[in-house]
């Protein structure tokens, strides 16, 4: 495409003469076109005349004769995009690549680039930092050229600058591009879980692991999907998946960990855990979670010193400090177990389980007045959760939980 | 009556009560369990809806051990229920009330007690309502529950409205206790959902209609529930209905299931647990004045361990640590877990994790339940029965659900505040994929050692024989209280075997919508005597008996007053 674009915009655009010698490039005579054009010129100057004269010696494969055709075409058109277009994509041939910026620059200031440029200023834009100016060409690609991948690192960037929505609307579009196409889909769930909408997630991730099923990230994200959305037994059956088809990953054995953990299947989440910690030591995530587990199957030395050690690494580790205020209750150490459980609704406010744990802490303590206000944080927090849990649950059409 | 005499019978009667046949236990070859109902003559059916499109199908019945004519031996009556289907027919629906004629040989004697018709059965439980030494029968409904007075000739009268008991809408669990230690029995019946037959929701229709993702009866989530009913005794065959003055009438309308009467203080004065389907528990403490003050939150019995409401239906209530205090014991929807609440230092404490009985309960939906000690050890072991609630479970695979038929759970005490889940040695009865719902615990035999019924859906009810090869010895104790209370429900007692006190409670509605024999079995291990027993009765008087023999049923009476 590089040297057979279309002359455009020219000073002698639409003479005789001038379609003669577009006739001849077009039918693959270059050499008989840059003799008549040369006649031409030779008459009389013009944009037009030289940047056809560039494409019939760019034709030719003499592309430092052609460079100067175009670059004294756009002097003599200061307005033309096209000659600056194909100025552009002979330095670019020549790896002249900063003069070929300058170059498209201006040429995308006066008008859309062709595909190929403006897929390579956008990309070259994005290499120099220049983020809105690659954006401008995606965009460009997008909208005249239908380019999923254009709209696809549109998404990328709007997900960088933390614009969820601009991103999730660049990739429905792709979508609406290209409904069952992998990358899409994969980023499209990516972003949707970023941005926390589960249900569009899984929409894209039970048709992708259909389509793909031996891609092991596209089993995992479906595993965080479902399990955002309350549905543990699905989310332990995708990241079990995920696990099957490649060697373990830490942030996958951490989310089946946690999916376990929410099973109250407290044993194997235990073994699980342990492994992600293997790969993965410092993952405060990793360590809470086995804390949480150990908890749960009443080795409690071994929770507090991991949920300790998480600490260690995340002071306000919400987790960890409820893990830690759990054990102190079992003992009866009800006063410590009111500063963690402090702790762990001051690190998240909206946890049921924190506030109805420091309800019963200060009930145990006497404190009868903060007992019924955590009890009363604690419902509403309850309430909100399911409200929450319910919208999205019917939204991904599983129903309530339970009976 | 017969009593067999031979070298196996030990019989001793106390202050002249009628002598129930006592049969010692043999050594049997074969599971330790084993499913008699057809052998002993059980044809009795649920009648059931196989899809179970209304959450009304899924949820009865109780079973009931009663001895209503006095011959010392449990009869049973299960509660049947209608269908929507059937809903017009009350005819469609025959509960059963079964004589125990001994030896495990039963005959229904249903249409001449005049309790086969109860209308859309859910549960039951029993008292002698009216004190004049024959236990009655209670059967809550969707409709109107029924109160079958025991006339004492093998025949019932039904009496509740006449009685002033108008509880109407669903009714599911019952229980009678002297709440007021006026003297006499009163009643609470916990309610679940409201329904309107001519507007039931659609089946699969709704968010609360699906279950991950297939299309299931709706509900209970989505429907309105309905408050309890506390009928209190006024004398004279007149109950007048004081939930609401009494703080008993639930008004967050929550699903009320299965309920215990317990005297949670102990300070002799009975308080009131109910089990609430995906909704916080209720335990109400006594306040003497015909009050009550809720506090399951505070005390640490409303919600799991994080703070979930979870689906409780049965409730079990039993000192398995032998110091005195009743836990309770919660069956829960699938997924979540049974919860077992340890009373401790003046609350309770979670330890469903701690005491190992939650693992295995989380495939399961649990229902009737009961603390009971199957091999008469000295400790009380746990039992709780299983079934789903939705057919279309078996169509799709669940998770970590099991599938819509499922089997027993049996927790052996460990002796150390765990239990270990040991259903797979008793025996295929327990392993059986089941539909089941009531559970009653009671000696059907007495020889000593419990066996269990169960009121199942979609099946014939199962009675799971105790064989157990070489268990160890037990002592089965009646009350016979004083004045209006001859069941002495509400009364404790403790059986002292060197250091070791074993307490139980006799009490009017148990596990899910069931009644379990309130004769009150102690395993006594290897001892051959009892230092003593000592009965509180629900006046506070107490009875001491001291070097009591092994292996007998014992009747206590009451000193009258």
């Amino acid at each position: 495409m590089l040297g057979a674009a279309p002359a455009g915009a020219g000073a002698q655009t639409g003479t005789p003469a001038l379609t003669a010698a577009l006739e001849l490039l077009e039918s693959g005579r270059p050499a008989e076109a840059e003799a008549a054009l040369r006649r031409l010129l030779a008459a009389a100057d013009g944009a037009a005349a030289r940047d056809l004269l560039g494409l019939a010696l760019s034709q030719q494969g003499r592309l430092e004769e052609a460079r100067a055709q175009f670059a004294r075409a756009a002097e003599l058109a200061p307005q033309a995009a096209a000659p600056r277009q194909h100025l552009g994509r002979a330095l670019i041939q020549l790896q002249r690549d900063s003069e070929a910026l300058t170059t498209l620059r201006d040429a995308a200031r006066l008008g859309p680039l062709d595909r190929d440029l403006a897929r390579w200023l956008a990309a070259a834009e994005l290499a120099g930092g220049d983020l809105a100016a690659a954006e401008i060409q995606l965009r460009s690609l997008a909208e005249r050229h239908g380019s999923v991948t254009a709209l696809m690192q549109l998404a990328r960037l709007a997900a960088r600058r933390a614009d969820q929505e601009a991103a999730l609307a660049a990739l429905r579009r792709a979508l609406e591009l290209a409904p069952n196409a992998e990358a899409p889909l994969a980023a499209f769930a990516q972003v949707a879980l970023r941005s926390g909408d589960p249900v569009a997630a899984i929409r894209a991730l039970e048709p992708l692991t259909r389509m793909h099923p031996a891609v092991a990230n596209h089993h995992y994200l479906l595993g965080v999907a479902r399990m955002q959305v309350g549905e543990m037994p699905g989310a332990e059956e995708a990241l079990r998946r995920a696990l099957e088809l490649d060697s373990p990953r830490a942030v996958t054995l951490v989310a089946l960990g946690l999916a376990l953990n929410g099973q109250k299947q407290f044993a194997e989440a235990e073994t699980v855990l342990a492994e992600s910690l293997q790969l993965d030591p410092g993952s405060v995530e990793a360590l809470a979670a086995l804390a949480e587990a150990q908890e749960g199957s009443q080795k409690l030395a071994e929770a507090e010193r991991h949920a300790t050690r998480a600490l260690a690494l995340d002071g306000g580790h919400a987790r960890a400090h409820l893990v830690l205020g759990k054990i102190r209750m079992n003992q009866g150490r009800h006063q410590e177990a009111r500063d963690q459980l402090l702790e762990a609704v001051a690190a998240e406010p909206d946890s049921p389980k924190a506030h109805y744990q420091l309800s019963l802490a200060y009930a145990r303590l006497g404190d009868m007045e903060r007992s019924e206000k955590h009890r009363e944080l604690y419902r509403q927090a309850l309430d909100e959760a399911e409200r929450r849990l319910a919208e999205v649950r019917a939204q991904a059409g599983l129903g309530a939980r339970g009976m | 009556m017969t009593v067999r005499a031979g070298p196996l019978l030990l019989l001793t009667v106390v202050a002249g009560a009628p002598a129930p046949a006592v049969a010692q236990a043999a050594p049997a070859a074969g599971p330790p369990f084993r499913d008699v109902a057809a052998e002993a003559g059980i044809g009795f059916r649920q009648n059931s809806d196989p899809e179970k499109k209304y959450i009304l199908e899924s949820m009865s019945g109780g079973v009931a051990l009663l001895d209503y004519n006095n011959d010392g031996l449990p009869d049973i009556y299960f509660v049947n229920s209608l269908t929507v289907e059937t809903a017009d027919d009350p005819r469609a629906a025959r509960s059963a009330l079964y004589k125990n004629l001994g030896d495990l040989r039963f005959v229904d004697v249903s249409e001449q007690a005049g309790v086969a018709y109860p209308g859309w059965g859910m549960g039951t439980c029993v008292a002698d309502v009216d004190g004049d030494g024959w236990q009655d029968l209670y059967v809550t409904t969707v409709g109107l529950d029924r109160l079958y007075r025991n006339r004492g000739d093998g025949s019932f009268e039904e009496v509740a409205g006449r009685w002033g008991i108008v509880a109407d809408g669903w009714s599911a669990g019952c229980g009678f206790a002297d709440y007021d230690r006026d003297g006499d029995l009163d009643l609470f019946v916990s309610r679940y959902v409201r329904v309107d037959l001519d507007s039931l929701p659609e089946f699969g229709k709704g968010q609360f209609c699906t279950y991950r993702g297939i299309a299931v009866q709706c509900g209970p989530r989505g429907l309105p529930g309905t408050g309890d009913l506390l009928f209190r005794n006024d004398g004279g065959g007149r109950f007048t209905e004081v939930a609401k003055q009494a703080g008993v009438h639930d008004p967050d309308e929550l699903f009320g299931l299965g309920i215990a009467w317990l005297d949670d203080d102990d300070d002799g004065w009975p308080d009131l647990f109910v089990a609430n389907d995906t909704g916080a528990n209720l335990l109400y403490r006594n306040q003497r004045d015909g009050t009550f003050k809720e506090v399951a939150f505070p005390l640490g019995v409303a919600v799991s361990e994080d703070g979930g409401e979870q689906g409780c239906m049965g409730v079990a209530v039993g000192d398995y640590l032998n110091d005195g205090r009743f836990s309770l014991f919660v069956t829960n929807f699938s997924e979540e877990y049974n919860a077992l609440y340890r009373r401790q230092d003046g609350y309770f404490t979670d330890v469903s994790f701690r005491s190992a009985t939650a693992p295995p309960s989380l495939p399961y939906v649990g229902w009737g339940t009961s603390f009971l000690d199957y091999d008469n050890d000295g400790w009380l072991d746990l039992v709780a029965v299983n079934g789903h609630v939705y057919p279309q479970m078996d169509s799709v695979k669940m998770g970590a659900s099991a599938a819509y038929r499922q089997r027993k759970l049996l927790y052996r005490n460990r002796r150390d505040g765990t239990f270990e889940e040991i259903a797979g040695e008793l025996g295929p009865a327990f392993t059986e994929q089941r539909v089941s719902r009531g559970l009653a615990v009671g000696d059907l035999d007495n020889d000593g050692l419990l066996d269990l019924v169960t009121n199942d859906l979609d099946g014939s009810p199962q009675i799971l024989h105790n064989r157990q090869p070489s268990p160890g010895g037990w002592l089965l104790v009646k009350l016979v209280g004083s004045g209006g209370m001859t069941d002495a429900i509400g009364a404790v007692v403790r059986v002292r075997v060197g250091e070791q006190t074993q307490t139980r409670l006799v009490r009017s509605g148990t596990a899910y919508l069931s009644q379990e024999d309130m004769r009150q079995h102690f395993g006594l291990g290897a001892a051959r005597r009892v230092d003593s027993i000592e009965v509180r009765w629900p006046d506070g008087t107490t009875t001491v008996e001291k070097n009591v023999a092994a292996n007998q049923v014992l009747e206590v009476r009451q000193a009258a007053p």
